[in-house]
């Protein structure tokens, strides 16, 4: 039984069943789907089209994956027993793959999700490709003294560690989070300490940028548009204008954690204390709109709809809550 | 943003008309000074509630309270209670320079900042295996000085709505007065707290340092107890977060203790006990305060030191716009937080400023006038407008910054002003004086001992204390220190198992003077070792047992075969030790030499006799440092500080004492001038380490052998062992071995019962 919000359920199906044809959704922000800390936080959300969207997530001993048919969540019972919490989903390579934590990488088969080593015991915080012979992951772990971050490639048969690049982080930066590309050999990785990393198709090497806060997650609407959020007490933008970054530090928005660029190269942000935001193009600043109590981790949509924002509890001791919001377009 | 509001040049009792001129709308009311706030320093707001009253008191326990490893102290420590940091002048307020700490960055080639590991909190001490001495982080090339923050009245500043200071924010100086001012955030709120604003919450103020400074872990406050707390602090609803209630993750670190190692309902009382500190009351005005507060105004010093800020209550008095402001090269510490950048800071609030000092964000101002002539920045021509004032109206200036609040309390030390002489049944009576002369002498003895040393006086440059007190004031002045004033030795043990000690001595400061990062231990530096902080009450008494009798006791080769030695620590020049960890030092006024050269970085006058204390640094004060006159007052004091008074007797404990043997070398009594001296000990050394054990020497007292520790006053001196490592008495004993490990088995064989009478007759002591 879902848990979904009572009465949002009822506003819900009266705009999903409109009758003029296609579904609508909700012109603000609402509660899509909620559970709780049975199931845990949702981190990730990703789909090919409005009707086949996954959300993952869990909680730290447990990861959950959900799936959208348009109109209800519902949990795939066929993720194996034993994974833990998965923080990152991805399908641009034409498969579809989830990262979490100690390592573990899903990947989705005609019978449902099938385990893949990946010899990796770190977290691994995000996924990306750009075929399906050739993928991205990258991770760290945040806590451990000593800890690298970590990069590792998928070649179609199996995963392997890449060496990282030299950086000038010190040693205290632990961790990439995020991986997104435009091409094979235009990939971006993001992470601590505003850590930036970009694969030219031969090697990584360290893509300079001069704010030093962490960078959380990067989406992009071509080679000469990229952006990255992060930030953990004040928010950061930062953009890949196809020669350098550039970045500021927007104190008027809690630090950001998720984002997603549409169609019109907008970006749709969220993040800490449920933050929201929509960034016009080339634009840094933006002003927060808090939709929940609840941290926002990751964003997602589709150009005419819907546009998700996930999260959960996850400022607080797990196990947590988990929630995910919708809305229609913004203009 | 909104442009920088009107700021008032007005005196205090003129803000109610003023702020109604910049507020009036024609229907609101002008806001009024707020009312039932003030109180002295460290007491609660009047207008609290009775259950308010009730969680102030258990909040201020916490504070007070010393936490152990065992309940989850560490691994990373710089102090061991809240209120270590926030004493000054008493519990709630700053703190002198020695509790000063360092925050630690990595500046990048680009320009880039990141703070250092543990919230960028250099520690001094290490537990739970972590290093003694915890390294600074490989990378880090910025280090900088912070002095504690005082938390009078902060639950009124965090009442405040933003826009009360924004109000007065002008970012890029548009009105062209030289004087820009930007908030600070945390979490998309506007900051307020710390030196440069970096946070909104005071439960988040509180639980980043009990976590960068104690090691103490703690989960946020529940919706509930936010509710509850003194400014409510709830989210209100989903999407409407109040500012107080500026989300926060769980901490957790690497002991073996669970996290939270703090319960929620005493971070409830923390929380609360912070914000129901009243705010200092200002003093009445006088003629010279009314004239300082005109000048105040006509210098400017109102343009970010802004007289009041409008909060729910009505105006607080602050005296801060609570905004960052670049102070120039000169201040700059080349941190940032937030959105604060390396030479921006918080305005500090001055409401109280006079009681609170060092001043500065690290503590480098001795006075008030240092303070304003160190600012910079946008604050040049303020301070320039200041310097450039005659005598009198600095004076004046200086005079109503004191009219402040505090004025009464204020204290050169932490004793509070005009502190009786105490009784003789009270810890930290004196002894043996006979006349009023004797008594003067004591008392000024005693302000010396309790007075933090300021940079004039020649502090440091490397140091561990910045007074007497400072180490010794467990239960009251005179007495021991917890663990976070363990002194740290090192050395190197060379392959040949010899100790070769650095060129600057076997003690590796804590602290240094505020510019100058600390000494670090290099890799070679093999060796740590923690010196606890044992009491000087009673010293004088031991000085008056006579060496003969303590030689009496002497067995260096075991001749009597009991397998307890005890050798006497003579020094070179034929004096016999019997002070200190080692039993190095020979009496009551070298002690008093070495301390103050080696814990506060101060030379001492040459006298014939006397070998101990530096004659000459390298600073640049004038030598000696400690005048003769202070120099005697000091030794006068200890002398004639009278030992710790035993408890109840405990039946039967003494007999249980000797038969386990620990009088072997706790030897009840000895003779003294004045009588028998109980301090159960013989003054030996001996040979209790653990097989392994390799520590530093000292003179004729070789790695292992440590003075039998006095037993009086045992209750009230931990933590216990030369190196503070047992956390209570058992604990203590069961540490003993080589010599003592026959005394100790023989304890582990007593039952339940005798264990429990032998400790309860040490605590007795």
């Amino acid at each position: 039984m879902s848990a979904r919000h009572a009465l949002f359920g009822i506003l819900a199906l009266a705009l999903t069943a409109c009758p003029g044809g296609g579904p609508e959704w909700p012109d603000s922000w609402e509660i899509s789907h909620s559970v709780d800390a049975s199931v845990g936080a949702f981190l990730s959300v990703w789909g090919p089209s409005p009707t086949e969207v996954y959300a993952v997530g869990g909680n730290p001993d447990a990861g959950v994956i959900f799936r959208f048919d348009g109109e209800d969540w519902s949990r795939d019972e066929t993720v194996p027993a034993d994974v833990p919490l998965l923080n990152w989903i991805d399908g641009t390579s034409g498969e579809v793959w989830v990262v979490g934590n100690e390592g573990v990488a899903l990947h989705q088969t005609a019978t449902g999700w099938e385990r893949v080593d990946t010899g990796i015991d770190a977290p691994l915080w995000g996924v990306w490709g750009a075929a399906p012979d050739d993928l991205w992951a990258v991770g760290g772990d945040t806590a451990m003294n000593g800890s690298k971050p970590r990069l590792a490639h998928y070649d179609g048969v199996a995963w392997a560690e890449v060496e990282l690049p030299a950086h000038n982080r010190p040693e205290s930066t632990r961790a990439l989070f995020k991986v997104w590309g435009t091409a094979a050999d235009n990939v971006f990785a993001v992470g601590m300490d505003g850590l930036i990393l970009h694969y030219d198709g031969a090697a990584w090497a360290q893509s300079p940028f001069a704010l030093t806060n962490d960078l959380i997650s990067l989406w992009g609407s071509g080679p000469d548009d990229i952006v990255a959020v992060g930030g953990r007490s004040n928010g950061v933008v930062a953009r890949w204008d196809g020669a350098s970054w550039s970045g500021e530090l927007i104190g008027e928005s809690p630090g950001l954690n998720g984002v997603w660029l549409d169609g019109r190269k907008r970006a749709w942000v969220c993040g800490v204390r449920g933050a929201t935001g929509l960034l016009d193009p080339s634009e840094f600043a933006f002003i927060p709109e808090i939709v929940t109590n609840h941290v926002l981790h990751a964003s997602f949509g589709f150009d005419d709809g819907p546009h998700f924002a996930v999260g959960g509890s996850i400022d607080r001791n797990p196990p947590w809550q988990g929630i995910i919001m919708i809305r229609g377009e913004q203009p | 943003m909104t442009r920088r509001g009107s700021r008032t040049a007005a005196p205090i009792a003129a803000l109610i008309a003023i702020a109604g001129l910049v507020g009036c709308t024609g229907e609101d009311p002008p806001p009024e000074l707020a009312k039932d706030i003030y109180g002295p320093m460290g007491t609660i707001r009047p207008d609290a509630t009775d259950e308010q009253r009730e969680t102030f008191t258990r909040g201020e326990a916490v504070a007070k309270h010393r936490f152990t490893a065992a309940e989850g102290l560490g691994p990373l420590v710089n102090v061991s209670f809240c209120a270590a940091c926030h004493e000054k002048p008493v519990f709630g307020g700053s703190a002198g320079r020695y509790r000063d700490f360092y925050l630690t960055a990595t500046k990048l080639e680009d320009g880039g900042v990141i703070a250092g590991e543990h919230g960028g909190v250099l520690t001094a001490y290490g537990l739970s295996g972590a290093k003694l001495r915890p390294d600074l982080q490989e990378g880090v090339n910025v280090i900088t000085h912070r002095n504690p923050i005082p938390f009078f009245g902060v639950g009124l500043l965090a009442e405040l709505p933003e826009k009360s200071i924004l109000k007065y924010a002008d970012p890029d100086d548009e009105d062209g007065d030289g004087i820009s001012g930007r908030p600070n955030f945390d979490r998309g709120f506007v900051g307020r707290f710390g030196r440069k604003a970096q946070t909104v919450s005071i439960e988040g103020f509180i639980r980043g340092p009990l976590n960068n400074h104690l090691g103490i872990t703690s989960d946020p406050l529940s919706e509930e107890q936010k509710a509850k707390l003194p400014v409510p602090s709830d989210s209100g609803s989903a999407t409407n977060t109040r500012q107080a209630a500026a989300p926060d993750e769980p901490l957790t670190d690497s002991d073996d203790v669970a996290d939270p190692e703090l319960a929620s309902e005493d971070l409830f009382d923390l929380v609360s006990w912070a914000m129901l500190l009243a705010a200092p009351e200002p003093a009445e005005p006088t003629p010279a305060s009314e004239r300082g507060e005109a000048v105040f105004a006509e210098v400017r010093c109102d343009a970010c030191h802004v007289p009041a800020l409008e909060g729910p209550r009505g105006l607080l008095p602050v005296y801060s716009d609570l905004l960052l402001h670049n102070m120039g090269d000169e201040l700059a510490d080349g941190l940032e937080m937030g959105v604060a950048k390396g030479d921006e800071f918080r305005t500090a609030p001055l409401w109280g400023i006079t009681a609170v000092g060092p001043y500065l964000h690290d503590g480098r101002a001795d006075t008030l006038d240092d303070a304003i002539r160190m600012h910079g920045g946008e604050a040049a021509d303020v301070r320039d407008a200041y310097v450039d004032l005659d005598d009198a109206a600095r004076a004046d200036l200086i005079t109503f910054l004191e009219s402040l609040g505090g004025l009464e309390q204020r204290t050169s030390g932490l004793l509070p002003p005009d502190a009786p002489i105490p009784a003789d049944d009270e810890p930290g009576a004196p002894i043996g004086l006979t006349d009023d002369a004797d008594r003067g002498r004591w008392l000024a003895g005693r302000a010396l001992f309790d007075r933090d040393t300021t940079l004039e006086h020649g502090l440091g440059p490397f140091f561990n204390g910045d007074s007497c007190r400072a180490c010794h004031f467990d239960p009251v002045i005179g007495g021991a220190g917890p663990l976070d004033v363990n002194v740290m030795r090192h050395g190197t043990r060379d392959p040949e198992d010899a100790f070769v000690a650095p060129e600057y001595g076997t003690i590796i400061s804590k602290l240094s003077i505020p510019g100058l990062p600390r000494r670090e231990a290099t890799s070679a530096h093999n060796v740590l070792e923690p010196r606890q902080t044992p009491t000087t009450l009673g010293l004088g008494v031991i000085e008056s047992i006579a060496d003969d009798d303590i030689l009496a006791l002497a067995d260096p080769d075991d001749l009597d075969a009991d397998g307890i030695r005890g050798v006497p620590f003579i020094l070179g020049d034929g004096r016999l030790g019997r002070f200190g960890w080692k039993a190095s030092i020979p009496s009551v006024v070298e002690f008093v030499r070495d301390a103050l050269s080696n814990e506060l970085g101060l030379t001492v006058p040459a006298i014939d006799g006397l070998t101990f204390g530096f004659l000459s640094d390298d600073d640049s004060y004038a030598d000696p440092e400690v005048s003769l006159e202070e120099h005697d007052a000091l030794a006068f004091y200890i002398e004639h500080l009278a030992p710790p008074r035993p408890n109840a007797e405990v039946p039967g404990g003494i007999e249980v004492f000797e038969a386990v043997g620990c009088d072997l070398c706790h030897v009840p009594e000895l003779p003294g001038g004045d009588g028998p001296v109980p301090l159960f000990s013989d003054l030996l050394l001996h040979d209790v380490a653990a097989n392994g054990y390799f520590g530093v020497p000292d003179g004729m007292a070789d790695e292992r052998s440590f003075r039998t520790a006095p037993l009086w006053g045992l209750s009230t001196s931990a933590p216990y062992m030369h190196d503070g490592s047992a956390g209570t008495i058992e604990a203590a004993i069961l540490a003993h071995d080589g010599e003592a490990a026959a005394v100790r088995s023989a304890f582990e064989a007593l039952s339940s019962a005798d264990q429990g009478l032998l400790l309860e007759f040490l605590g007795s002591l």
